[in-house]
């Protein structure tokens, strides 16, 4: 009877651990509007080919019969200066803004985090001044001056500009793990794993690591939004994506020579930027209220 | 003869330890030459005010200092290798094998984020206590089980799949004390093992600590300022005063003949049950380490301070055949 009392409890703790996350993150409605946003965009742009109305009219298309309609019932969004469907197009700009997110942050993460890591368990030793100091040399250069001097050297295009916000990326992440784990390099549990003779790699990925993944995945998730609007305003003066790529920024810079009589062409990118970056700070508040609550 | 079979027996000595800290307004000179000795089997308690360098004494000896720390002299043998020599893997292996510390807060020991089953998991693989590092899950699991019925944890199974916060903190303590004893094989240290727990699980902790330890012939060093603790757990007691030892003796001894004036006051200062009015206590406080006074360190709170207190600082001998060693110059010349 012991036994099959201890076998239920110890089914109902780990449930009740992930409903109790579930809770916490739900309490807030605006938590899920954000989760709403993230999913279907993330749904959107992977099933753009089969959702939207005119795929072809992402690549190169011209249709000048068809140019400068207003929305309506065949271009919900209208059309722009080569005829080519607004809608369409603003359906694969969210595969393009998402793989930039995508790509940037998974090149920005695990340096970031390592260097942090490395830093902050060498707290006031050489290492951490010169990783730190390093990671300051980085955020000092401006995102878009750095993708300008990147672009004068090299060719604009979506690589280059990823290259630029990846380099100017990862010191954020370097200092917010960096403070993390310092703090937590002092905490009783370290110094306890410290003492039974486990070694710095074990100290620093199994004890410290899992302790700051919190904060790391609540920057990752508010990131995503900032991510993509610098890669849209790196397009948008045209030192990112380049026409006909159905990049937003690029799409809001094409329609700005038409407005305010063609809005639709500039109008409906840039609302479609606005909901990512919305979506996705929602869905990053939220996760940072379930891991500010863990943490009490 | 019997030195040399003295030498045999003691497993850890500290001589003449001197530790400062670096801050912003100076030194903080906190180890005055700290000499102590434990035994095979022995079980040592320190006693002394809070901020008289006992931690810091015993964060020496497992090299786990903070940073600002600065040893300025002393060497530590352990087993005859000196531990402030160590290199990382030597430091390393004495850490799994041989030398543990349970540390003042249970709630703070264990790393949060993961189950106990996790916890007590990376311990057994890592000592090398329980074989190689390819012991199956079953093994391990089963290996945690008896580790957690050693320290008397009801329903253990319930115990491995908790968070380190659903449990109580006595419950916790009883873990690190497992998580230790897991490992260690000579010399336990407690740093103030039931500071945080109330007075019953203080009790039981306690108890359940000194089964375990007789069971394997542990050496231990309690750290307290309770002293009724101490008087009930230990063999010998060290008395420490502003980073120094200044008594030292058998349990029983101590306690019935202080010699130190300072050990006078402390034993003095223990509410009695039956006693009328206040006790007497010690006046003053613990001195200024970034100008600590000169000769003895107690000379400014001492009622019995000599002229040579102030100018030299007494040694820490043995005055009489019995192994009870004071530091004090109302006791024998140089």
């Amino acid at each position: 009877m012991g036994i099959r009392l201890s076998e239920s409890i110890k089914k109902v703790s780990i449930r009740l651990d992930l409903k109790r996350k579930w809770y916490r993150f739900s309490r807030s409605p605006l938590s899920i509007v954000g989760l709403v946003i993230a999913v279907s965009s993330i749904i959107l742009a992977m099933a753009a080919p089969y959702v939207a109305p005119y795929p072809h009219h992402a690549g190169l298309f011209t249709n000048f019969k068809e140019a400068f309609q207003p929305p309506s019932s065949g271009y919900p969004f209208g059309t722009d200066d080569c005829g080519r469907d607004v809608l369409s197009r603003t359906i694969f700009g969210f595969q393009y803004s998402l793989m930039m997110a995508v790509v940037v942050l998974s090149l920005v993460i695990p340096p970031g985090v390592i260097s942090g890591l490395i830093a902050g368990y060498y707290r006031g030793t050489w290492v951490d001044t010169l990783v730190m100091r390093i990671a300051d040399i980085f955020i000092a250069v401006p995102p878009l001056v750095l993708a300008l001097a990147i672009a004068a050297v090299l060719t604009p295009s979506v690589f280059h500009a990823m290259m630029a916000v990846t380099l100017m990326w990862w010191p954020w992440y370097t200092r917010l793990t960096y403070n993390t784990a310092s703090a937590l390099r002092n905490e009783y549990f370290v110094q306890a794993s410290e003492v039974m003779g486990a070694n710095s790699f074990h100290i620093i990925f199994r004890e410290i690591l899992p302790c700051c993944l919190g904060p790391i995945l609540t920057k990752v998730t508010l990131d995503v939004g900032w991510v993509i609007l610098l890669g849209s305003a790196l397009s948008y003066v045209g030192l990112g994506a380049q026409p006909p790529t159905p990049d937003l920024g690029t799409m809001v810079a094409d329609g700005g020579k038409y407005m305010p009589d063609f809005w639709w062409i500039s109008i409906f990118p840039a609302v479609a930027i606005c909901i990512i970056i919305l979506g996705f700070n929602l869905l990053g508040d939220g996760i940072r209220d379930m891991f500010v609550e863990e943490a009490k | 003869m019997r030195r040399q079979n003295n030498r045999v027996n003691q497993l850890l000595e500290v001589k003449g330890l001197y530790i400062g800290y670096k801050t912003y307004i100076g030194k903080l000179k906190v180890l005055n030459g700290v000499d102590f000795m434990v035994h095979k089997g022995e079980k040592v308690g320190v006693i002394g005010e809070s901020g008289c360098g006992k931690t810091t004494t015993m964060r020496a000896i497992l090299r786990i200092l903070s940073t600002n720390a600065v040893i300025d002299g002393g060497e530590i043998h352990f087993r005859g290798n000196d531990v402030l020599e160590m290199g990382k893997k030597q430091l390393n292996e004495m850490r799994r094998n041989n030398v543990t510390m349970i540390f003042q807060d249970p709630t703070a020991a264990l790393n949060p984020v993961f189950k106990v089953g996790e916890l007590l998991a990376d311990v057994i693989k890592y000592s090398g206590k329980y074989g190689s590092k390819q012991a199956s899950k079953k093994e391990i699991h089963g290996k945690s089980i008896d580790i957690l019925k050693e320290v008397a944890l009801p329903d253990p199974e319930r115990v491995l799949d908790s968070y380190p916060f659903q449990l109580s903190g006595g419950m916790r303590q009883r873990i690190c004390i497992a998580m230790s004893l897991a490992t260690a094989k000579d010399l336990l240290i407690a740093d103030e093992p039931t500071t945080n727990l109330d007075v019953t699980i203080q009790d039981q902790v306690l108890r359940l600590m000194k089964n375990l330890v007789e069971k394997r012939n542990l050496s231990v060093i309690l750290i307290s300022h309770a002293l009724g603790t101490v008087r009930g757990t230990v063999d010998t007691v060290y008395v420490m005063y502003a980073g120094n030892m200044i008594e030292a003796a058998r349990t029983e001894e101590l306690f019935s003949n202080p010699l130190h004036p300072y050990t006078q006051g402390l034993l003095k200062s223990v509410p009695k049950l039956t006693g009328a009015g206040f006790s007497e206590g010690i006046k003053g406080r613990v001195p200024d380490y970034i100008n600590p006074p000169s000769g003895c360190r107690f000379h400014p709170r001492c009622d019995r301070a000599l002229d040579i207190c102030r100018k030299e600082k007494p040694r820490f001998l043995n005055i009489d055949g019995n192994n009870h060693k004071v530091a004090c110059w109302l006791y024998g010349k140089k």
